[in-house]
């Protein structure tokens, strides 16, 4: 029997989740028994109180530097899990807000929706600070489950429905991969924990076996599905224009974090054969830079936009990733791969609040007989309703990476990053592909601000205060942390 | 070693002959009568309906829904069962955790009205 | 002969590939859902392997295949959920008709 000590430490480890867990059983018990389906607006205000208590264990966790692991080890208690940990919790506090009114407007507001968000959330925060690779296929997975539901959760709507099986067949298609993956670097390391998997590396000399090649090779398509980076990309626009608009925000923000903060440790563990998989990395980050802004300039739907926007990023984020193996510059110890940590993690924070923010606009236009999402849906929205377009407007900027907002902020970093660790050449694909971008950020400002509405007035959604609230926010935060970026650093305990 | 394998070739050359010479027999000593009846599927008499690759009622997913999650449920209880002696109270409050959990999924199948044959 | 490591990765890698043609070459939405959980069974193969030849004193690969099954059921489970919801909209499961969405 472990000592009581141990199961404490580990029990605190996991509060937020278990939190998370319990919110999720309460609404879905309740709505079925208590409440009996009778009241809509209770399962996301219970949401929301869940999602802050998390929120307020997660930070009264005791900060470590750094090896604190819970669960023998297999969980890291670690700044990046910590940060990557709120950053996924915004994203359900905004994600709740717009389904709210999405749900409504829609006429789908059941509860089960808040209990497959909450219950993913979870998945998503265990990949977050899984130090060992099962857990992070195990998380991987519970936060796919939701995900895949959650996208075809318009069960009438046949567009929604292609998406759910899509990502279905794409995602459990990835995590095969993924896990074929696992088994061979545990073939070739006798270990899945990351901490034993650097170690065993670091102590090994001579050129890595072929076993640890495939290992590696498969663990980068299993992650590249999840994080949408090219080649692996092709679901993402299908996905993010069929889902219903609440879910795609969700989905958006979630899986890009999860992807990203496991892809962290995977590879900076993996450091030790970077000379292995840095190319691979390099070339991917390239060609999704490049593909995702290309195929985003001819798109005329607003979620397909996001979709190939949010491909783009993934590339710029990558950049992050192969800046990690940087660890001695020319042989002198550099600072690059904590820059690139910092950085990835600010970028996503960014990323969050623009991206959601953005389908937030979408939501908040949308009422039952309409789901906004074509450009032309846009037109003269500065008239119609200013505070929106505005809001879009920082948006589509921040995307864009213009100064000085949150979105330039983040690309500066890991721009800076990039250059510290020598890879000079990412850095200038990054700097020419965002200038690419901002062409098709700035249409749809064009259309909000200076073309004419053309179309009958649509009918008045029942109720927006719940995507108002989400929008502002999301439009606060993009300004406040672009103006002042040490602010966020300051409030998540990010940074040096 | 080769004795043993020539008595598994004999048993087996036995067991395909009679069948074979029982066939055969029969084949000399019955009377011919073709009839279509014949050829038809036997189901216990009554007459088939329809073809054999037929679609299930979907009511069926939701029973072997269920199933899997019990099924997967039991293959964690046998290694529990065989380490539980070694690791104490620790196990048990575990399991009974685990499966608190599988009953409040299970209780939240049958408030939606899930498990009942409409 | 016994078998010995490299059989077994054989077995296993065949296994993978086996999973890998139906999902690339099937079109029926169940069919390649089965490719996909041949696939994950190839990676069982390889744990149990791996246990066996390399760490025999190691539970740790035999928990890996408990979780990985469990997750297989799950995932069968929710992806049936989700093709049964696209056969009651589209009255197929060919992938090929299920195409609303441009791309």
């Amino acid at each position: 029997m472990p000592d009581k000590s141990v199961i404490i430490g580990d029990m605190q480890a996991i509060l937020p989740m278990i939190v998370l867990w319990v919110t999720a059983s309460v609404i879905a018990l309740g709505d079925v028994s208590l409440w009996k389906r009778g009241n809509k607006a209770i399962n996301p205000l219970l949401a929301i109180v869940g999602v802050l208590v998390a929120f307020k264990f997660l930070v009264n966790t005791p900060r470590v530097a750094s090896g604190a692991t819970a669960f023998a080890k297999s969980l890291a208690i670690d700044p990046l899990g910590q940060i990557s940990g709120i950053a996924l919790l915004v994203t359900a506090v905004l994600s709740i807000l717009l389904a709210w009114t999405y749900l409504k407007n829609r006429g789908l507001d059941h509860a089960e929706y808040y209990v497959l968000l909450l219950l993913s959330l979870t998945g998503a925060m265990m990949m977050a600070s899984a130090n060992d690779l099962i857990v992070l296929f195990l998380g991987l997975e519970i936060l796919s489950f939701g995900l895949y539901v959650m996208a075809g959760f318009a069960r009438t709507e046949e567009r929604s429905e292609e998406a759910s099986v899509k990502y279905f067949l794409l995602g459990a298609f990835g995590s095969a991969f993924l896990l074929y993956g696992i088994a061979l670097v545990y073939g070739a390391t006798q270990s899945t924990n990351l901490e034993q998997i650097r170690a065993t590396l670091s102590s090994s000399s001579g050129a890595p076996g072929p076993m640890l090649l495939a290992g590696i090779g498969l663990l980068i398509v299993g992650l590249g599905f999840k994080a949408a980076i090219v080649p692996f990309h092709q679901w993402t626009p299908d996905v993010y224009e069929g889902a219903p608009t609440a879910a795609t925000a969700y989905m958006a923000g979630a899986a890009k974090i999860g992807a990203f903060a496991a892809m962290l440790r995977v590879f900076g563990a993996l450091t030790p054969v970077a000379a292995s998989w840095l190319p691979a990395i390099q070339i991917l980050a390239i060609v999704t830079m490049v593909f995702g802004n290309l195929l985003a300039v001819t798109q005329t739907n607003v979620k397909r936009l996001l979709a190939y926007s949010s491909i783009a990023h993934a590339g710029y984020l990558l950049v992050a990733i192969a800046a990690l193996p940087s660890e001695t510059v020319n042989g002198i110890a550099s600072n690059a791969p904590d820059l690139a940590v910092g950085g990835a993690l600010f970028y996503l924070f960014a990323y969050v609040f623009m991206t959601l923010g953005a389908f937030g606009v979408l939501v908040y236009l949308s009422s039952k007989g309409r789901d906004v999402q074509h450009v032309n849906d846009l037109r003269g929205l500065a008239k119609r309703e200013p505070a929106a377009a505005y809001a879009m407007m920082f948006f589509m900027l921040s995307l864009g990476g213009i100064p000085p907002t949150m979105g330039f902020m983040g690309k500066w970093q890991i721009f800076y990053a990039a250059v510290t660790g020598q890879q000079i050449m990412l850095a200038i694909v990054m700097a020419l592909t965002s200038a690419m971008a901002v062409y098709y950020y700035l249409r749809v400002v064009w259309v909000m601000c200076f073309e004419e509405t053309t179309e009958a007035a649509a009918p008045e959604p029942v109720a927006r205060t719940g995507a108002m609230a989400a929008i502002m926010l999301a439009a606060a935060a993009t300004i406040v942390f672009g103006i002042a970026p040490n602010l966020l650093n300051a409030i998540t305990g990010m940074g040096p | 070693m080769s004795e043993l394998y020539l008595t598994f070739a004999v048993f087996g050359a036995v067991a395909v002959g009679f069948v074979c010479v029982n066939l055969f027999i029969a084949r000399l000593a019955r009377p011919s009568a073709p009839n279509p009846d014949k050829l038809e599927t036997y189901e216990c008499g009554p007459l088939p309906v329809g073809e054999a690759w037929q679609q299930f009622n979907v009511h069926y997913y939701l029973f072997a829904l269920l199933f899997v999650v019990f099924e997967v449920e039991a293959a964690f209880l046998y290694p529990w069962a065989v380490a539980y002696k070694q690791v104490g109270r620790y196990a048990v409050v575990e399991m009974l955790i685990f499966v608190a959990i599988l009953a409040a999924g299970l209780g939240y199948a049958w408030r939606r009205k899930a498990i009942e044959w409409e | 002969m016994t078998a010995n490591l490299t059989h077994y990765l054989a077995l296993s890698a065949a296994l993978f590939g086996i999973g890998l043609y139906g999902v690339l070459a099937r079109r029926n939405a169940i069919a390649v859902l089965m490719g996909i959980e041949l696939m994950l069974n190839a990676a069982n193969i390889n744990f149990l392997a791996f246990w066996r030849f390399l760490a025999p004193n190691s539970v740790e690969p035999q928990v890996y295949v408990l979780v990985v099954l469990t997750v297989a059921a799950a995932e069968a489970a929710v992806g049936l959920a989700v093709v049964l919801n696209v056969y009651r909209s589209f009255g197929t499961v060919n992938l090929d008709e299920i195409a609303r969405l441009k791309g």
